[in-house]
C-alpha cells in the first residue's frame, strides 16, 4: 500500500513536471546574459529605501532606487556613482558643489539633471515626508541653487561632517514620484523609475520580485545579467535545499553555520563571511538600580565598583564564546569601533583570565560562599552577607544571544558570580521611558544586546556615551544607559562632532573606545558578520559591508 | 427556519461588536508595536520616531484609535498596513485566491480520501485493512506537520529526480515556476507537495471520526431491523447508516471551513506559499495593526458564519432537528 502510494506520487511528479515545466530554468552563461536567483528570508515592504526600517528592504532596493550621487565602497570610502567626481566644499564647510555626470537617463528615459538633486533634498527635508531613515542633516541645508542641469551647489547653515553620506542612498525623480508629503505613498515605492542597473518588470506579493535590465544605465555594457528575480523563501530548510539544486544563485543570511554549508553544498556553493556592524556587548549599570531615580548619583551597589566590573570582563571566555559556542559564526570586538574608518584596534584590557578575576573580587570585599557564589565581607556599597547575584537581561528568540547568554552564565559561575538570565521581548528591552523599559528607566544590572552605526558614527555615539544624554524624566530619549559620567569622553566626543578631518575624528572615537575599555561602562564580546551564500558558478561580485546582499550587481556574471 | 436564519444572523452583531472590542485590545496589549525595531536602527532619531508615531495616530487614546478604526471598517475600508503602505483589503485579495487554492485542495483531497476510508475501516472493523489504516492514521495524526513538509522536500525535490530531465520530481515551493503563470497544470504540480503535507493531518483526523461514528451508528436498532428485513448489507451500509453517520462530520467540516480563508502557517511558510496565514504571521511580527485586525476579524466573521451555517445544514440533513 506505501509502496503503491509512492510509486504513485513518483509518477504523478513526472507527468506534472512535463506538464507544468520546471522552475530552475538554466542559469545561462558566457559572456552576460542569464537569470540570477536571489534568495529572500522575506518580503521588502518598499522599495524607496528612506521609508524603510528593515535591512531586507536595501537588499532588492540596491539593484534599482539606491542609485546616488555616490556610494561607500567595501573599504567604506565615498565613492561617485551619477555624480562626475566627489564634490567640492567651501574652506568653512558651508557650501558643497556637486556635479553630475552628463547624458545621464532615469529608466525611462528622461535626463536625469540637478533638479532632481534639488527634488531629493526638498523631499528629505520636509518633515511631513514620512521618512524614516537616511534624513539626517537635510534640516540644516539652508539654500540650494542650480546654476545648470548638471550642478548642485548646496549651502549648510552649519558645516555638516555627513554631507556625503546624505547623498549615497538614491535620488527621486520629480517627473515620476508625487508630493514630498505624499512620499509615503507614492507609486514609485514599488516600481521606481530608476537610475540604477535593473527596474522592477514584476512584484508579486509574498512570491517573487523580478527586475529586468535598466536600458538607460550610465554604465557602458552592463549590467551583465538579464533578469534579476528575488525569490521570497521563508523556510531556511526549503532556502539551502534551493541552493543545493541550482536553482538559487545568492542566498541572504544561511541558517547553518559556514562549516556545515560549505559541506552540504560542495561543489555547488559556499558561504562567505563579512563583518556586520552588528557588536554585542554586555552593559552595566553603574547607577543604583529600582531606586526610582534612574541618574547616576547613587552608585550601583555591586557593579558600582570597578573591580567587580574588571572581574567579570576576566571571566569571560571570549575565544571559547566566538569559535565553540557561535562556531567562528562572529568576529573579535574590544570596543565600539570595530569596523569602518572609525575602527580602533584597541587590544582587551581585561581579557580571559580566571586567577585575575578571583583575585579582584577577593579585594573587593566578596569571599565565596558555600554554594559557590560569593558574598559581600567588606565590600564597598553593600552589607556583609549580600550574595554577588546579578541579573543578566536580554531580549527572547534570538539563538545566538541566549546561547551567549548561557555560556557567560557559567564563566560567572566559575569565579563565584550568579548571573540569573532575564530575557524579555524585544519591544520591552528597546521601549520607551514611557513605557517603563527597563534599560530606560535604569532597572537593570547588565543588559546583553547588539548594537550598531553607519558610516556617520557621531549620532549614535554622542547619544550612547555622552554625560548629557543619560536618560531620566527630564530627557527620556537620551541613550546613555550606563549612567556614565566621564568628562575626558565627553570632550573627545565633542572634538569628534565638529571636525571635518577624519584622522582627528578617528582619534577622537579611539579615545572613547579606550575609555570604554579602561572604565568598563560596558563589555565587548564580539561582532556579528554578516553571511550569504554564493553559487560557484556567479562571479563578479563584492561583499560590502556598507551594502547590502545586492550591492555592485550590475558587475555580476555567470562563469 | 428563515426565521431561525435571520435570528442567527442578528445576533451575530453584538457579537461582532465584542469581539471587535477584545481584537483590538488583544492586538494592542501586546508588548512593542510597528516601529520598535525602527528604534534599533541607528539610522533613525528618536524623535523621527516620535514624529511617525504621531503621524500614524499611535499615540492616540486607544478609545480614539478604535473608534477610527470601526468607523472605517464600517465603511468598508481595512485601512492602510502600516509597513507596506498598501490598502489591507488589496493586500488580503491578493491572498484569499491562493489561500483557496491550497487549502480548498487539500480539503478536497481529504474528503475524497477520508470518507471512503472511514467507512470502509467501518464496514470491516478490525480486518487488515482496518488495521493498515488504523496504523497510517496515527502516523498521519502523530507526524508534525512541520517535519512532514520538509521531509517531503528532501525526498521529492532533493533526492528524487526527473530521469528525463534531471529536474526535481516536485518543485521545492512557490505557485509556479518563472514564465508558467497561468498554466493550470503547473499549479497542480506545485500544489502536490503542500496539500500531501496538509491533508494527511486531516484525512487521519476525519477517517477516524467516521469510523467511529459509523460504527456507532452499526449498533442502533435502526440497522440491526434493517438487516433483519433482509435488505443487502450494503444498501443499509450506505442507505440508512452512512446518512446518520455522517451528520457529525458536517459540523466538523463547517468549522474547518474559516481555514479555507485563515490559511495554514506552517505549510505555506515551509513550501513559500503566498497565503493568509503569512500575511498574518508577517503582520503579527511586526505589529502591522490594521492587517493584523484585517486578517483576524475576517476569520472571526468566517467562524460566525459557518457556525450558523453548520446549524443550518444540520437541521436540512436530519429532520429530527427542528428550529423553532
Amino acid at each position: 500500500m506505501k509502496l503503491k502510494l509512492f510509486t504513485l506520487f513518483v509518477l504523478l511528479g513526472l507527468v506534472l513536471s512535463a506538464c507544468g515545466g520546471s522552475g530552475g530554468e538554466p542559469a545561462s552563461g558566457g559572456e552576460g546574459g542569464g537569470t540570477v536567483v536571489l534568495i529572500l528570508p522575506e518580503e521588502p515592504t518598499t522599495l524607496n529605501f528612506y521609508l524603510a526600517d528593515a535591512a531586507i528592504v536595501r537588499q532588492v532596493a540596491d539593484s534599482t532606487s539606491m542609485t546616488g550621487l555616490v556610494t561607500i565602497d567595501e573599504t567604506g570610502n565615498f565613492i561617485p556613482v551619477l555624480a562626475e567626481g566627489l564634490p567640492t566644499i567651501s574652506d568653512d564647510y558651508l557650501t558643497v558643489t556637486w556635479k553630475l555626470m552628463a547624458d545621464l537617463k532615469w529608466s525611462d528615459g528622461e535626463a536625469i539633471t540637478s533638479d532632481d538633486v534639488r527634488f531629493t533634498i526638498e523631499v528629505l527635508s520636509n518633515p511631513d515626508s514620512g521618512a524614516l531613515v537616511g534624513t539626517s542633516g537635510f534640516d540644516l541645508i539652508a539654500n540650494v541653487e542650480t546654476p545648470d542641469n548638471l550642478t548642485t551647489v548646496i549651502t549648510y547653515s552649519e558645516p555638516y561632517p555627513g554631507y556625503l553620506d546624505q547623498f549615497a542612498y538614491g535620488l527621486f525623480p520629480r517627473h515620476a514620484t508625487g508630493a514630498p508629503e505624499e512620499m509615503a505613498n507614492w507609486e514609485w515605492n514599488r516600481a521606481p523609475v530608476s537610475a540604477g542597473p535593473f527596474i522592477v518588470s514584476n512584484w508579486e506579493s509574498g512570491k517573487s520580485i523580478t527586475l529586468t535590465r535598466n536600458p538607460n544605465y550610465y554604465e557602458e555594457g552592463k549590467p551583465y545579467l538579464d533578469e534579476v528575480v528575488f525569490e521570497i523563501v521563508p523556510e531556511p530548510s526549503a532556502q539551502t535545499a534551493m541552493m543545493l539544486n541550482g536553482e538559487g544563485h545568492f542566498h541572504l543570511w544561511p541558517g547553518e553555520f559556514k562549516a556545515d554549508y560549505d559541506e552540504l553544498l560542495k561543489g555547488k556553493a559556499q558561504q562567505y563571511l563579512i563583518p556586520g556592524i552588528w557588536n554585542m556587548a554586555i552593559d552595566f549599570n553603574l547607577s543604583a538600580p529600582f531606586d526610582g531615580d534612574p541618574t547616576a548619583s547613587a552608585p550601583h551597589p555591586i557593579l558600582g565598583d570597578i573591580r567587580v566590573r574588571q572581574a567579570i570582563a576576566h571571566a569571560i571566555n571570549y575565544g571559547g564564546l566566538q569559535q565553540d559556542v557561535l562556531q567562528g559564526s562572529v568576529g573579535d570586538s574590544t570596543n565600539p569601533f570595530a569596523y569602518g574608518w572609525y575602527k580602533c584596534d584597541l587590544p582587551r584590557k581585561h581579557g580571559f583570565d580566571v586567577e585575575a578575576a578571583n583575585k579582584l573580587l577577593d579585594e573587593a570585599g566578596w569571599v565565596m560562599g558555600d554554594d559557590g557564589i560569593r558574598v559581600a565581607k567588606g565590600a564597598m556599597y553593600v552589607e556583609d552577607g549580600t550574595r554577588l547575584s546579578l541579573e543578566l537581561q536580554g531580549y527572547t528568540a534570538f539563538d545566538p544571544l541566549q546561547l551567549t547568554e548561557e555560556y557567560i552564565v557559567e564563566n560567572l559561575k566559575a569565579v563565584g558570580i550568579e548571573a540569573r538570565i532575564q530575557n524579555y521581548d524585544f519591544s520591552i528591552i528597546f521601549g520607551t521611558f514611557e513605557d517603563n523599559s527597563p534599560r530606560a528607566v535604569g532597572d537593570f544590572d547588565m543588559l546583553i544586546f547588539d548594537r550598531g552605526f553607519t558610516t556617520e558614527p557621531q549620532g549614535y555615539n554622542f547619544d550612547a556615551y555622552h554625560s548629557s544624554r543619560i536618560t531620566t524624566a527630564e530627557n527620556p530619549t537620551g541613550g546613555n544607559y550606563f549612567r556614565w559620567v566621564n568628562e575626558n569622553v565627553d570632550a573627545a566626543l565633542e572634538t569628534a562632532g565638529s571636525s571635518f578631518d577624519l584622522e582627528t575624528r578617528k582619534a577622537a572615537y579611539c579615545e572613547v573606545g579606550q575609555a570604554v575599555l579602561d572604565e568598563l561602562p560596558q563589555v565587548y564580546l564580539y561582532l556579528f558578520q554578516d553571511n550569504y551564500g554564493i553559487a560557484d558558478n556567479l562571479e563578479g561580485y563584492t561583499l560590502n559591508t556598507w551594502g547590502s546582499m545586492s550591492w555592485g550587481i550590475q558587475d555580476w556574471k555567470f562563469k | 427556519m428563515a426565521t431561525y436564519a435571520l435570528r442567527r444572523v442578528l445576533q451575530t452583531i453584538p457579537i461582532l461588536f465584542v469581539i471587535s472590542v477584545l481584537l483590538f485590545l488583544m492586538v494592542r496589549a501586546a508588548p512593542g508595536g510597528p516601529l520598535t525595531a525602527a528604534r534599533r536602527n541607528p539610522n533613525i532619531s528618536k524623535e523621527q520616531i516620535e514624529a511617525i508615531e504621531e503621524k500614524l495616530g499611535l499615540n492616540d487614546p486607544l478609545p480614539v484609535q478604535y473608534g477610527r478604526w470601526l468607523g472605517s471598517m464600517l465603511r468598508g475600508d481595512m485601512g492602510d498596513s502600516i509597513k507596506f503602505r498598501r490598502p489591507v483589503s488589496e493586500m488580503i485579495g491578493e491572498r484569499i485566491p491562493n489561500t483557496l487554492t491550497l487549502v480548498g485542495a487539500a480539503f478536497f483531497v481529504t474528503l475524497l480520501l477520508a470518507i471512503p476510508i472511514g467507512i470502509l475501516s467501518a464496514r470491516k472493523p478490525y480486518s487488515p485493512f482496518d488495521y493498515t489504516m488504523t496504523t497510517i492514521t496515527f502516523i498521519g495524526q502523530a507526524i508534525p506537520v512541520y517535519w512532514l513538509g520538509l521531509g517531503l522536500i528532501v525526498v521529492f525535490y532533493v533526492a528524487l529526480k526527473n530521469p528525463f530531465t534531471g529536474d526535481p520530481l516536485f518543485p521545492v515551493g512557490g505557485m509556479n515556476s518563472r514564465g508558467q503563470e497561468g498554466n493550470p497544470l503547473d499549479t497542480l504540480w506545485h500544489l502536490v507537495l503542500p496539500v500531501t503535507a496538509l491533508s494527511l493531518g486531516w484525512i487521519a483526523w476525519y477517517s477516524r471520526f467516521l469510523r467511529s461514528s459509523m460504527l456507532d451508528v452499526l449498533h442502533e436498532d435502526y440497522i440491526r431491523t434493517a438487516k433483519a428485513k433482509g435488505l443487502a448489507e450494503r444498501w443499509v451500509h450506505y442507505k440508512h447508516a452512512l446518512q446518520n453517520a455522517i451528520l457529525p462530520l458536517v459540523t466538523l467540516i463547517a468549522l474547518d471551513l474559516p481555514s479555507l480563508f485563515a490559511g495554514a502557517l506552517f505549510v505555506e511558510t515551509i513550501f513559500s506559499w503566498p497565503g493568509m496565514g503569512r500575511l498574518f504571521w508577517d503582520a503579527a511580527k511586526g505589529r502591522d495593526y490594521p492587517v493584523l485586525l484585517g486578517v483576524v476579524m475576517i476569520t472571526a466573521v468566517l467562524i460566525i458564519f459557518c457556525n450558523i451555517l453548520a446549524d443550518l445544514v444540520y437541521g436540512w440533513l436530519d429532520p429530527r432537528v427542528k428550529y423553532d
